[in-house]
């Protein structure tokens, strides 16, 4: 039934490195003097310090991380599904979750700041406050900054470990492109789904969740990586269709944008559906410590912060606008459409960590600040994301984009969506 | 490029690069068409049939004749107390509920996926199914006690000025669950036109000419039919799919939006639709194994089918796992003293047999399928899925007793147990899902032959070579 192409040739010589040299070379320098900047800004302006540059610096952090940790979701699961239809652009998310090394090490100067007794970011690091209540003194066992630091070490070690496995085996498939390394990373895709999902989950607790150490929600890991979800294949269409105009991936179809579209819109649903189960069931119970960080988020009872605002924008800009605006055919099928909302959902992302991170920004006691947003968060954007791509483009190097050994490549080059 | 299929009879060798083949056999569509249909259009009923049927039906007669003794008398003879004023009847209709969620995901969900494989196997699923959502829908409606009055869980204008309260996610289950039946019906249905035609070209006899003619709507076959079929098909599918997830999530709502320990956790909504989904494929592999080898369709539903659905209910189980360890943690991490106690309670408490029950059949027994042996083997899966189902009624169990059974104060505190009627209530009820599965194997498709054929790989072929 369908009309196979006669031939189809792909360049074996595509790489990201002759094209991206400027990225190459520049990314992680300049990532590192906007980080400077942001931080001698922030320390400089009085009222500020310190702290401020640090939850900026989480906000852009957990944004950059969340896309790498999708990418790695993608690549698990496609082994896992024995997908075929995007086999011509697994390489892509494969490079991108090997993002995670500089993301790991961009942890660890909040690492050092937690073992050298810093609490500006995480309260719970101030042995006063912790002893302050029973319900959080309770909780030192688990926020310490030893069993924090040693955390942080598991999941760098589990999530780098994963990222670099999977590159390498595909990278050493180009070159014999035997079928039993698909095999083998197919069996690792399996047992690798459960350390992801675990570091994942605790990583979101830990460098999130924990920020408010009174409150807790069973299902944050699912949120974070839901939202990791949806930005990782925003991603894939943006850096695709970049990639494109540059003259690489040229086998990547409307077929394939249609089905990450149609990915892209799922999860944007499913985000939806977690964030929704964490706010209905915390607000229809009303316990305390639950409904607080709902409650200064919706602005409740005096509070007049402005933050309700950004709330409703959330709800508006992470669902309803996605939702109503991809759900048309044609519009998935459209690439200045689907370009358009990949780069509309990636903003969102922001806003949604944005949304988590920021309130917890308190420098007064007595006076609840509204939202904020400067120089030193778009400074902190721009140099966490210019260490991240400007990485991914150095480790991807001269290595071929498309994982031309795959067996299954020919699935993906004739796909087809019904 | 790619290595030939090592054995093109074992489709549960995979070769990368090379699809195996859907069906076994190599059938035609003629041999395709007679495999499914000579099961409905048989005159003689097999013995075999009658040997599951009876019993069932027998078991079915108690389960309407135990809910008429508990009707006359009163809810008294159920085993309810205080402070477990919600017992048997919940833990039953949310376990039956549960079952009814993997047809329509195998239908809506798994098409949207492109997993063809589904086409084997997607009727018999979906007719489960809607019998299993019968059966759920039983419970709700007799535990009220005065069943005659049933239809004021419906908001409608009415002289007494009395609505229920739209308030309560019991409210919004009757409308859940009644949406998620008439669309899953006919999903059912419609997918299954195309076949009844069929049917009713082949019937011989009068009766059946002219029931199969009745429910085939006058399908004709024709190129406009089919495309408005397929149209209609995905459209459903589409809407079926947030159905499928609404479902579940409404019924974990109805324990979640309390305070009660156990109950409230925001985890509720995507872990009983996990636990929902796990739960439905193991009844679909426990029906479908006994099925397919008794009704001769093991080339249609092949091991590699049956190791597919092992797959989902390893990763189901998993995230059903993953749910049940972030509990535990976020008891202990909240430092919540009543969650805290509510979950080593569930462990060590008096009811911590339920409990070790519940972790064996659904966290320890599903580890097997790790192992390609066990996953393609149609005994073992039969097991675990034996240990599924009923580690899946002890998860709901778990959740309604213990909780409830310990209340704040401790002079609230109690140990339910069930009754005769209790029991018999719930062993008819699977004498009533039986008996509606064994007269649907029997007179009406079983496989949905149109689509198993859109799959097939060259059929025009001779058999025995998968054409690759």
């Amino acid at each position: 039934m369908h009309s196979q192409p006669a031939e189809i040739t792909i360049d074996r010589q595509q790489s990201l490195g002759d094209i991206s040299l400027a990225v190459r070379s520049l990314g992680v320098p300049a990532g590192l003097v906007c980080l400077a900047a942001a931080g001698g800004l922030s320390l400089a302006t009085a009222d500020r310090g310190i702290a401020y540059f640090l939850n900026a610096y989480l906000i852009a952090f957990m944004f950059f991380l969340s896309i790498s940790l999708g990418c790695l979701f993608i690549v698990l699961v496609s082994f896992i599904t024995r997908s075929g239809w995007n086999a011509g652009l697994r390489r892509v998310a494969e490079m991108v979750a090997m993002g995670l090394f500089p993301m790991m090490i961009l942890f660890a100067p909040i690492a050092l700041l937690v073992i050298m007794g810093n609490s500006d970011l995480y309260r719970w690091n101030d042995a006063k406050y912790m002893q302050s209540s029973e319900l959080l003194s309770k909780k030192l066992p688990f926020l310490n900054a030893q069993f924090f630091v040693i955390r942080y070490g598991i999941y760098a070690v589990v999530l780098c470990g994963l990222a670099r496995y999977f590159f390498r085996t595909s990278l050493a498939q180009d070159k014999t492109g035997d079928p039993a390394l698909t095999l083998q990373m197919e069996r690792t895709s399996t047992w690798g789904a459960f350390l992801f999902a675990f570091a994942l989950t605790f990583a979101a607790v830990d460098w999130m969740m924990t920020l408010d150490p009174e409150w807790y929600s069973t299902i944050f890991g699912v949120n974070y990586f839901a939202g990791g979800a949806v930005a990782a294949h925003a991603f894939l269409i943006v850096a695709t269709m970049t990639l494109q105009s540059r003259g690489l991936l040229k086998n990547i179809t409307v077929e394939h944008f249609h089905d990450l579209a149609k990915l892209m819109f799922g999860f944007t649903c499913f985000w939806a559906y977690t964030a929704f189960s964490q706010y209905f069931l915390i607000w229809y119970a009303n316990i305390p410590e639950e409904t607080k960080f709902f409650l200064f988020r919706q602005g409740g009872q005096e509070l007049q912060t402005g933050w309700p605002n950004v709330s409703l924008a959330l709800i508006i800009g992470c669902f309803i606008l996605p939702f109503v605006g991809m759900m048309a055919r044609g519009i998935r099928r459209n690439r200045n459409m689907v370009f358009f909302w990949a780069l509309f959902i990636l903003a969102t992302r922001y806003l949604d960590m944005y949304w988590i991170i920021r309130p917890n920004y308190q420098p007064k006691a007595d006076v609840l600040l509204g939202p904020t947003f400067g120089l030193v968060d778009v400074l902190c954007l721009i140099g966490i994301g210019g260490i991240w791509l400007g990485s991914v483009v150095f480790i991807a190097g001269r290595h071929p984009i498309v994982a031309i050994g795959d067996p299954r490549l020919k699935d993906s080059l004739r796909h087809k969506v019904a | 490029m790619a290595t030939a299929v090592v054995n093109p009879l074992d489709v549960t060798i995979e070769t990368p690069g090379v699809r195996a083949p859907l069906v076994t056999g190599g059938h035609d569509y003629a041999a395709i068409t007679e495999m499914v249909t000579r099961i409905p259009l048989d005159k003689r009923t097999p013995i075999g049939w009658w040997i599951a049927f009876i019993p069932s039906a027998i078991i079915a007669g108690m389960f309407f004749a135990a809910i008429s003794y508990m009707i006359c008398t009163g809810v008294g003879v159920m085993g309810n107390m205080s402070p477990v004023f919600w017992a048997w009847p919940i833990v039953n209709f949310v376990f039956w509920v549960g079952i009814g969620h993997a047809g329509t995901l195998i239908s809506a969900i798994l098409f949207l996926f492109r997993q063809n494989w589904r086409t084997s196997i997607n009727r018999a699923a979906e007719a489960m199914t809607i019998f299993a959502v019968m059966t759920a829908g039983v419970f709700p409606a007799i535990h009220v006690g005065r069943i005659w009055v049933i239809y004021w869980v419906f908001p409608y204008p009415n002289q007494m000025a009395m609505w229920p309260n739209f308030k309560s996610p019991l409210c919004w289950d009757v409308f859940a669950i009644s949406t998620y039946f008439t669309v899953s019906l006919l999903f059912w249905y419609l997918g299954m036109v195309p076949d009844l035609a069929t049917l009713r070209d082949r019937a011989q006899g009068k009766i059946q000419q002219f029931a199969y003619g009745l429910l085939s709507l006058g399908w004709t076959g024709s190129a406009t039919s089919w495309h408005r079929f397929e149209k209609a098909y995905t459209i459903l599918a589409a809407i079926s799919t947030p159905l499928v997830l609404s479902v579940h999530t409404v019924v974990s709502f109805d324990f979640a939006v309390s305070q009660l320990p156990g109950w409230h956790t925001t985890i509720f909504p995507p872990y009983f639709v996990a636990g929902a989904i796990f739960g439905g494929f193991a009844m679909v592999v426990c029906l479908l194994v006994p099925a397919r080898a008794f009704f001769g369709l093991k080339d249609l539903v092949t091991l590699r089918h049956i190791e597919n659905m092992n797959k989902i209910i390893l990763a189901t189980g998993s995230i059903v796992g993953y749910a049940y360890g972030m509990e535990f943690f976020v008891a202990w991490y909240s430092g919540n003293p009543y969650e805290g106690f509510t979950f080593v309670n569930r462990a060590f408490g008096p009811y911590s047999w339920a409990y070790w029950t519940m972790i064996f059949c659904n966290v320890v027994s599903p580890q097997i399928y790790w192992f390609k042996w066990a996953r393609t083997s149609p005994l073992i899966s039969f097991i675990v899925c034996t240990f599924v189902n009923i580690g899946m009624w002890f998860e709901r169990f778990v959740i309604v007793i213990t909780s409830l059974s310990r209340d704040f104060l401790p002079s609230s505190w109690g140990y339910y147990r069930p009754t005769q009627v209790d029991v018999m209530i719930l062993i008819g009820s699977f004498g009533f899902f039986l008996t509606l599965f064994l007269l649907f194997c029997r007179f009406l498709p079983m496989v949905a032959m149109a689509e198993v054929k859109g799959v097939l790989p060259h059929p025009e072929h001779s058999a025995g070579k998968s054409g690759h």
